[in-house]
């Protein structure tokens, strides 16, 4: 399970052994998982993924939960945006129970999916900079992250895990002084992005590291279904929300953030631009926000046997639900195809060539949560 | 004359606590967010290091799965003494969300009991420094941590290592 | 190309008629139900009709209700936006479908996966060794339906 550095005997090369490294568990830039590294000398031959080390099996515990009730663990595949995984939730719920909900809640839902996305992304750049040694632009983000997480706080009560979206609307009404916090983030955002972003992109300390590093050609995204910011970079247009909207997307003018190199640096200016649309879209549901008091549509308790599959673009990508309904309280299976999990496995391509401390900076680019990683 | 020498340790050692930078579970997010300017553990003398043989605390960031427990155990195991343990948020105390999932260890307390443990899910920023304060008396106070005395994770590292003669035999790594 | 060369090649190979699929939420959907011995056959004619993008292997365990294991892949054709579900099912007793991880590597995770909590045997697959679960659950097939998690066992 835990294995110490092993020697291998066949020699390679005039370098030497190769040695077979553990980067990780304990590890500050990989979080809870192992990547096990084949290395000669410094130079990186083989890469082998250990996922895991998070895994809670929700797929099972779904199946003993009731629809509503499973709003618990399904926003707890990852904790930095779990807003988005809720929306599909609740978007796969209602389709199969047949029910709609009016156009001021799929509103919300936006504000609370482009603010989940925010919060995650900016807690991606920094740990993109983390992956570097370089702390302070981690504590930027955090400092501008905390206006989001007062106004989720004020709406829901809790500041990462606010179940606040649940099948058939939303679990709590919106008051005037959410939207106020709101505003006040978004201006606050405003003001310092442009500092924010001079700092960022041209760094270079950051350009230096990343870029050229962890190229990911076009051919691999179509090979391994990579998602997401990942996927972007590389050159797909694939947005969930532009190319098939759902919870009313269609309302909003935004841009798909593309970039054609694939390299790391790629992927950092995928996430960091991705922040400026995210506000842009939030300015217009609030400004476009309809009248309507109607937060929660009623819920059938039990709903008819039936299947559904549904994916909306979260921060790291499409995540999707196959779920299917046996006519009873809870679901009978859900399927979680999460976009970390499709990720992961193209850092065993990508890597081998590199050196050792470029794995650290490939692998914050390829924007991971472990989370949905394990599921 | 010695114990007030032994104090000054004390004192030293309650004014810069320092973290194993080791996380498990998504509760670490709110560790991230202590870290941050609003919140600002660094004013106290907390900071995380990449090294266990450096640390002085480690905090159980909520989920333990069945996986990372010997990771986590072993993680420990390396620390120097005093060596203290934190405990936040549900799943470290009863498995929390994960209740009934058997990937996930519901028996934390039982296996590494925590010195302070802060309930939530995830616990505010707020709670967990109020935690660390709390922690910061023990230390001061020089007092055992809990885990020293009690609790089976000695026996379970020792399982453990007994799967992998290579890391049995190194000395370091026998429970110490 | 596309999905209605698919459709016409599926009908003259296999004798499969595409079905609508209207319980995708994304976009507009055939359901092909095969044999399970014709997977590898398939994959080839879905990637070469432009199918090109896997999504997603969700297997469903319907042995409560009398059937056997239902695997569902799902395939997307990016330039066409049409999407294709091929649906298979195999018996719980003895679980067995043949890889396509060399014609869809992203499949392979995927299948590793369905393999430690389902126990399908996926033939020709290069690892299928654990990766998720624990040691301890290993072998126990913990997606199964006749799994019960310990807390809810009576």
């Amino acid at each position: 399970m835990y294995r110490g550095a092993q020697i291998i005997t066949e020699p390679v090369g005039r370098e030497g052994d190769l040695m077979i490294l553990n980067w990780g568990v304990q590890h500050p830039a990989s979080g809870p998982m192992r990547i096990k590294v084949w290395l000669d000398g410094e130079t990186i031959v083989k890469v082998e993924n250990d996922p895991g080390y998070v895994t809670r099996n929700l797929e099972k515990l779904l199946e003993y939960r009731t629809w509503e009730n499973a709003v618990v663990n399904i926003e707890r595949i990852c904790f930095i945006d779990d807003l988005g995984t809720l929306v599909n939730w609740a978007l796969a719920v209602e389709k199969l129970a047949e029910v709609e909900v009016p156009k001021n809640v799929q509103y919300f839902r936006v504000i609370l999916a482009e603010v989940g996305r925010i919060v995650s992304h900016l807690i991606g750049i920094g740990s993109m900079f983390g992956a570097l040694g370089v702390a302070t632009p981690m504590m930027w983000v955090l400092s501008l992250r905390e206006y989001y997480l007062d106004f989720l706080e004020h709406y829901s009560g809790y500041r990462i895990s606010t179940a606040s979206i649940v099948p058939g609307g939303l679990k709590y009404a919106p008051t005037k002084e959410d939207f106020e916090l709101l505003k006040k983030a978004i201006e606050e955002t405003e003001r310092r992005w442009p500092e924010y972003k001079e700092l960022f992109r041209d760094n270079p300390t950051l350009v230096e590291r990343y870029k050229g590093v962890g190229v990911i050609p076009k051919e691999l995204v179509y090979e391994m279904g990579l998602r997401g910011p990942v996927a972007r970079a590389s050159g797909v247009d694939y947005d969930v929300r532009k190319r098939y909207p759902y919870s009313s997307y269609e309302d909003f003018d935004f841009n798909v953030v593309t970039k054609e190199d694939g390299d790391a640096y790629s992927r950092f200016l995928v996430v960091l631009e991705e922040v400026e649309e995210s506000v842009k879209i939030l300015k217009q549901a609030l400004e476009g926000m309809p009248e309507g008091d109607k937060w929660k549509v009623r819920m059938p308790k039990k709903i008819k046997a039936g299947e559904v599959y549904s994916a909306v673009e979260w921060a790291r990508g499409a995540v999707e639900y196959f779920v299917v309904s046996d006519g009873g309280t809870g679901p009978y299976r859900v399927k979680i195809s999460a976009p970390s999990f499709m990720n992961i496995w193209v850092l065993e391509k990508i890597a081998p060539g590199h050196k050792l401390a470029d794995l650290a900076t490939i692998f914050a680019s390829l924007y991971i949560c472990h989370g949905d990683l394990d599921r | 004359m010695l114990t007030k020498f032994l104090d000054f340790f004390g004192w030293a050692r309650a004014n810069s606590p320092w973290m194993v930078h080791y996380c498990s579970g998504c509760c670490s997010l709110e560790i991230l967010a202590l870290m941050g300017p609003r919140f600002d553990w660094e004013r106290y003398g907390f900071m995380p290091v990449p090294s266990p043989r450096q640390a002085d605390f480690i905090v159980i960031t909520g989920l333990i799965s069945r996986k990372v427990l010997p990771v986590l155990l072993m993680t420990y195991d390396q620390m120097p003494k005093p060596r203290y343990v934190f405990a936040i948020g549900s799943c470290a105390f009863d498995g929390g969300p994960y209740y009934d999932s058997t990937s996930v260890v519901t028996n934390v307390p039982e296996i590494l009991p925590p010195d302070v443990f802060v309930a939530g899910c995830p616990p505010t920023p707020e709670a967990i420094l109020d935690g660390l304060l709390e922690m910061k008396k023990i230390i001061r106070e020089r007092r055992d941590a809990k885990a020293e005395t009690q609790g089976t994770w000695r026996e379970i590292l020792k399982k453990e290592l007994e799967k992998n003669p290579l890391l049995a035999q190194q000395p370091f790594f026998v429970g110490g | 190309m596309g999905i209605e060369g698919l459709k016409k090649l599926m009908k003259t190979y296999f004798g499969v008629e595409a079905k609508e699929y209207p319980h995708n939420l994304v976009a507009e959907t055939y359901l092909f139900e095969i044999e399970p011995v014709h997977i590898r056959e398939v994959a080839k004619l879905l990637k070469q009709e432009g199918f090109n993008f896997f999504h997603t292997l969700a297997p469903v365990d319907y042995s409560p209700k009398g059937r056997g294991l239902e695997l569902n892949y799902f395939f997307e054709n990016l330039e066409e936006k049409v999407w294709v579900v091929i649906r298979t099912e195999i018996p719980l007793d003895n679980p067995q479908i043949d890889s396509i991880h060399d014609i869809y590597p992203a499949i392979e995770a995927c299948e590793r996966e369905e393999w430690e909590k389902f126990g399908i045997n996926f033939v020709g697959h290069p690892r299928l060794k654990p990766m998720l679960l624990d040691d301890t659950l290993q072998g126990k097939w913990v997606q199964r339906k006749s799994y019960i998690p310990e807390a809810h066992r009576s």
